[in-house]
């Protein structure tokens, strides 16, 4: 009577850890890598002129363990330095609508956590802005540091493959082709 | 029984890591509602300013009457005024601008201070801030050797406004403005200092698009002709485009309000643009 006691206690404390690590935000098991203070900036040009719009909120995870990137921002933080500049940007993105940028994927090339120098990885993900997504693969630097990991990486887009029209003065209209990078120290969980 | 529990638990783990981030907003508030597109309609200012660290260049110009007609493509062949600015932001609510207008050779130096304004929560339900202005003439006169004192004239506004859901904003601008020299053409007595109401409003048609007007109730001169002004306006990428109608071709606040000679509504009316071009004074990082 007494040893089907103490088996019945320890089911109910293994599923008690289960129901623990599930609905845990941090996984346990999970090797990853978290910060919500990246630089993401998008640079436009015009003829003879070039201007980026810039936000410190960028958040980011990267998990070791299964490969996985999932980074977002919030569009109504770009700022181009012009107020009405960042009221026509948001117009155009539609941040109403839509509020958020994305990139969620895996990575292709695995990080040397022994490695200090520079490592390049490649990641294939789904790029989401303008409530349009497309695959894409992005290719950046990671460097490791003491219980963090810096990424910097950068790529272009074309606006209307997002179906985002572009605003225009006049005859000069800000160019299809738009920059966007990222420069994200993330921290250890 | 605990393999199979462990094994559970494990897929458990790995599902939930695998799943994207909850997205959360960086910005919760609402942006603070935009009264006017540009800091000043045609001629009147408005509630909104230059912001800190940014340059506002505007060039304003009006043609001939449009009385003329045909022959002089309602008035766009004949003497045109024009009005160049250049308004700083050098706080968050404070800017300070520079103008000259053509007519007489107007130089205008202006400050308007907004520590007040309306915000998308209501618990500032209006807009208050002050407009102060100082102008100097400089066209020369051949029948008179005026000092530099008697050239200068002034115009100080309270700035009330407040925007009625999300299309309507109305401004109104208690104003005293003070000439020191004067010409009087038909003896009658000169009055130096003016009080007027400046009105303005605003129709937001869209995000880009608005129609505005401005006009000048003038309460110590029951017989003066009243400036009235009825705008396009176009926002677009760091700009403002305007196009106008009004009586008259002054720019600064003080000439509209004591030397308006046309009556709108008597036909006097005249087609002018204006540009509003803003720079960025420091590049981001």
């Amino acid at each position: 009577m007494k040893v089907l006691k103490t088996i019945k206690s320890s089911n109910s404390w293994y599923l008690t850890l289960a129901l623990m690590l599930v609905n845990s935000p941090i996984t346990l098991l999970a090797q990853s890598y978290y910060a919500e203070n990246g630089t993401a900036n998008f640079t436009s040009s015009v003829p003879l002129y070039e201007f980026t719009g810039t936000s410190e909120q960028l958040t980011g995870l990267i998990n070791l363990t299964d490969h996985t990137v999932d980074f977002y921002l919030d569009l109504e933080t770009l700022d181009s330095g012009i107020k009405k500049r960042d009221k026509d940007m948001r117009l155009t993105l539609e941040t109403k609508k839509f509020p958020f940028t994305e990139f969620y994927g895996s990575l292709l090339d695995s990080v040397d956590l022994t490695n200090s120098n520079l490592q390049t990885i490649r990641t294939r993900g789904n790029f989401s802005i303008h409530g349009v997504t497309r695959e894409i693969d992005v290719e950046g630097v990671i460097t490791v540091e003491q219980n963090a990991l810096h990424l910097k990486a950068s790529w272009v887009i074309r606006l209307d493959d997002f179906n985002i029209v572009p605003p225009s003065l006049l005859i000069v209209k800000v160019d299809q082709i738009q920059k966007v990078s990222i420069d994200i120290r993330l921290d250890k969980q | 029984m605990k393999s199979i529990i462990c094994t559970f638990l494990l897929l458990l783990v790995v599902e939930s890591s695998q799943a994207q981030m909850e997205r959360k907003r960086s910005i919760e508030n609402l942006p603070d509602p935009e009264l006017f597109l540009s800091t000043s309609l045609v001629t009147a200012q408005t509630v909104s300013i230059v912001p800190k660290g940014e340059i506002q260049s505007a060039i304003s110009h009006s043609f001939g009457s449009i009385r003329s007609g045909w022959g002089d493509l309602f008035g766009l062949d004949n003497n045109a005024a024009v009005h160049l600015g250049l308004d700083i932001g050098i706080a968050q609510n404070l800017s300070l601008g520079i103008g000259r207008t053509s007519v007489d050779d107007v130089f205008d130096l202006r400050f308007k201070w907004m520590p007040y304004r309306q915000n998308s929560s209501n618990s500032r339900p209006l807009s208050v801030g002050f407009y102060l202005n100082t102008a100097l003439k400089t066209l020369e006169e051949r029948r008179f050797n005026y000092s530099f004192t008697e050239r200068l004239s002034y115009h100080s506004s309270l700035l009330i406004a407040r925007q009625f859901g999300q299309k309507i904003t109305l401004q109104l601008s208690p104003s005293l403005s003070h000439f020191n020299t004067l010409i009087s053409q038909d003896n009658r007595p000169l009055q130096h200092t003016v009080l007027s109401t400046l009105l303005l409003g605003r129709l937001r048609l869209n995000e880009r698009n608005s129609l505005s007007f401005e006009t000048v109730p003038i309460l110590s001169d029951t017989d003066a002709i009243h400036h009235w002004a009825f705008s396009y306006e176009i926002e677009t990428g760091g700009h403002v485009f305007q196009l106008f109608l009004q009586s008259g071709y002054l720019f600064t606040e003080q000439y509209i309000i004591k030397q308006t000679t046309d009556s709108f509504w008597d036909g006097d009316i005249r087609l002018g643009f204006a540009i509003h071009r803003v720079f960025q004074m420091k590049k981001n990082k």
